[in-house]
């Protein structure tokens, strides 16, 4: 059980249109190389994209992918709905990241989560010690410690129900 | 930032994110995030993935008068370079076949950019492995990657886009060009699909005699088409 590559970088090309209308157009660039060369070679084609085509080229989006080789599959009983709800701030500015299916041993008895259990030292631990500067918030200031932690719940969403409808 | 995604499965198959930021795609700390949602978790973990969206200044639209430019490449796999592995092709919107050619001229060359699969994509020769339009080119009728391309990339567009559809049945090769047309009308059934190619292949047909196409005809033959569809 382990997670595999992608072979490829994607990136995704944007255009728009005179009408509005927008279109999207793909590159693969190969794994391996480190990420500056992998924006510069993005945005050298942006580039050439741009100068043959009479649409306007909005902007592109990198992307990286990897796939479960061997899922066990989950466990007896889980749902996506109940999350661990954790708040970290990032110099008091707070951002949310949702653990779906809590193992319910990770959940006190009043709801908050246990931050002593071993695996909740070690999710606190990649986010503010091991990796420091590398996850932020969404302005890219670094995180810097756990607001709060408990169970919450929240509703399925259409787009991700399974295809095979339970009976 | 770069916006950092680990997928879930639950015991319904109800599937479910949770996402993080990061300054940049460093696979070490991704791989131990996962692992420590792994251990909270009592959901499956499917894949992970990064991105990261780059805005970009260009110009204002200009016209949409030049159709769908399109060029398919062969790709190779390096430890069997004698067989086509795999294709990579591209659209790009309001563009044309000169333009679309001029793209491997510009001083990128196919190095760095590999097929969906990972594949080398061919050194750029003059008339050999060059990239090709599917707007006005005919390439050759053993070059099954064609299909390959068309197949796992552009079907979906292709149902919708009337004018990528009628690129294709008016370039390609008669062979490969019926089977693109079978596999659409098996996607349709239920739709009298048999007619509809019947009065396709007429006006490709009278097309492909140029100048000297009955415009009426074609375009009493498209109404019938229309007329077909919509009575399905």
């Amino acid at each position: 059980m382990a997670l595999v590559p992608d072979p490829v970088y994607t990136v995704t090309y944007t255009f728009q249109d005179e009408t509005g209308s927008k279109a999207t157009t793909q590159a693969y660039i190969r794994q391996g190389i480190v990420i500056d060369d992998v924006i510069a070679r993005a945005n050298a084609l942006a580039g050439a994209l741009r100068n043959i085509s009479n649409a306007q080229l909005t902007g592109y989006t990198i992307s990286r992918g990897w796939t479960e080789d061997a899922p066990a599959g989950a466990g007896g009983g889980s749902r996506v709905e109940r999350k661990g709800r954790t708040i970290w701030l990032a110099d008091t500015y707070k951002t949310r990241i949702d653990i779906p299916s809590i193992a319910t041993g990770q959940v006190l008895p009043d709801g908050a989560l246990n931050r002593n259990s071993a695996q909740f030292l070690v999710l606190r631990a990649v986010l503010l010690t091991d990796f420091v500067g590398d996850f932020t918030d969404s302005r890219g200031v670094s995180l810097d410690a756990l607001a709060a932690a408990y169970e919450s719940y929240v509703r399925t969403t259409p787009k991700r129900q399974p295809t095979r409808k339970l009976a | 930032m770069w916006r950092l995604r680990v997928w879930f499965v639950d015991a319904s198959g109800t599937v479910s994110y949770t996402g993080a930021w990061m300054r940049s795609p460093n696979e070490t700390a991704i791989f131990a995030f996962t692992e420590a949602l792994r251990g909270l978790s009592d959901a499956q973990i499917t894949h992970v993935d990064v991105s990261r969206r780059y805005s970009y200044a260009s110009q204002v639209p200009q016209g949409r008068d030049r159709g769908v430019g399109m060029f398919v490449q062969p790709a190779y796999n390096p430890n069997n370079p004698d067989v086509v592995s795999d294709a990579f092709p591209m659209w790009v919107p309001e563009s044309d076949f000169d333009a679309i050619r001029n793209l491997w001229g510009y001083p990128i060359t196919a190095r760095g950019f590999v097929s969906r699969a990972g594949y080398d994509m061919i050194e750029v020769l003059p008339e050999d492995g060059e990239p090709q339009s599917l707007d006005n080119e005919y390439p050759d009728d053993t070059d099954d990657y064609y299909l390959i391309a068309i197949r796992r990339n552009f079907w979906h567009k292709l149902l919708r886009d009337a004018r990528a559809y009628n690129t294709l049945s008016l370039t390609l090769p008669s062979e490969q060009a019926r089977r693109v047309r079978l596999d659409i009308r098996d996607l349709f059934l239920g739709v009298p699909m048999r007619e509809v190619l019947e009065r396709l292949d007429r006006i490709i047909e009278l097309l492909e005699n140029g100048g000297n196409a009955n415009t009426d005809e074609i375009r009493r033959l498209l109404l019938q088409i229309i007329a077909a569809l919509g009575s399905s």
